[in-house]
């Protein structure tokens, strides 16, 4: 039995076994987090006031929806790995590409806000519009701010931008963290979204979510990428134009 | 009563182990970096290092070589807190570690023993 586990463990990862090992890696941070919360709310010996319940209360709120988050990327993410697209079958339609960002950042504000950090918004004021599946969308973007929010470094700003190409409009994320050595910078390029990268640098990341990001974005015709950053790290995520004409 | 020091860069989890201590009577210092705890422990009496493995910038295995090469720290026991398990972890013996904790079962009660095994 013994030598049968070790067998077992000792055998390399194919990818969907990888993709578990790493959403186990990955639940497992904000699982603790929630855990400790809560083992902390009902300790009477802390003498925590009313304040602060109501402090790790809202935290406990924060980090369970940013939990669910991830399951439901997961549940996404097996979906498009299995082939599964056609049972998929989600629309694409002309989306607004600011209406997105900005929901965006609206939702991850007090959970940025746990971490003193601010989130910044620049775009240009005419629409951007892209070829895409509005939720999907918003999931891939929303992957990137929790991505750039967690390396970031407190009490500087996460920068996202939208910016219109010939055929694309670009969503930046940057944050000022450690940064990626340029090392990994160039296995990151190389492997970006096919296979999962830690990055060095970035504690405790797997690399899941760029993972699931560049799925997400792909099956709407786009992709993600590593962008050139003289500090911290900008991951963008591309989307179809649209040429549809617009009345906003 | 001791005064630890914690090195962790995830602030809800530093929060909660500085309040747990805290209730055992410890006095308790926070740092999130390897250079940050360096720093700490040149201005500090510390009597032991509670120790995230994973950090950003530099991971704690970084943390325990330099408190090792330092020859007035060398002898500072340290407790180890990972997410992996334990019997994923090489042999830490040789640092100074005195127990590696799995951060996901960990509770007040655990780290409590933890730290008054690695003072005795």
């Amino acid at each position: 039995m013994r030598e049968r586990l070790e067998r077992v463990v000792q055998q390399p990862l194919d990818g969907s076994s990888a993709i578990i090992a790493a959403a186990a890696h990955e639940l497992k941070t904000p699982l603790t987090l929630i855990s400790h919360i809560s083992q902390m709310l009902v300790d009477e010996q802390l003498g925590l006031s009313e304040q602060e319940r109501a402090k790790y209360a809202r935290r406990l709120q924060l980090v369970s929806a940013r939990t669910l988050r991830l399951v439901q990327h997961l549940t996404l993410s097996y979906r498009l790995d299995d082939n599964k697209q056609l049972a998929f079958a989600f629309e694409l339609e002309p989306v607004n590409t600011r209406e997105v960002c900005e929901q965006v950042l609206h939702e991850l504000t007090p959970y940025a806000r746990e971490y003193e950090q601010e989130l910044r918004f620049k775009t240009a004021s005419r629409p951007q519009l892209v070829v895409a599946n509005r939720d999907i969308m918003y999931d891939v973007v929303v992957n990137l701010v929790d991505n750039a929010i967690r390396h970031n470094v407190p009490g500087r700003p996460v920068q996202v931008s939208a910016l219109t190409h010939a055929d694309h409009v670009r969503v930046s994320v940057h944050d000022s963290g450690n940064g990626i050595s340029k090392h990994d910078l160039n296995k990151l390029r190389e492997s970006l979204g096919r296979e999962m990268q830690p990055l060095s640098g970035h504690a405790g990341s797997s690399g899941l979510g760029l993972y699931i990001a560049n799925q997400l974005a792909s099956a709407m015709g786009g992709a993600i990428g590593l962008g050139r950053a003289s500090q911290g790290t900008t991951f963008f995520a591309d989307f179809l134009r649209s040429k549809q004409l617009t009345l906003w | 009563m001791a005064t630890v020091l914690i090195v962790e860069d995830e602030l809800l989890l530093a929060d909660c182990y500085a309040r747990w201590l805290r209730a055992e009577g410890h006095t308790t210092y926070h740092v999130t970096d390897a250079q940050q705890a360096l720093d700490m422990l040149d201005e500090q009496q510390v009597n032991v290092v509670l120790l995230d493995m994973l950090l950003s910038g530099a991971n704690g295995m970084q943390v325990l070589n330099t408190l090792q090469s330092h020859v007035d720290l060398s002898g500072l026991p340290v407790v180890l807190c990972s997410n992996a398990l334990p019997q994923q972890l090489p042999d830490f013996s040789a640092y100074g570690v005195k127990a590696v904790l799995d951060k996901s079962v960990l509770t007040r009660e655990k780290l409590g023993i933890a730290i008054a095994g690695a003072l005795a």
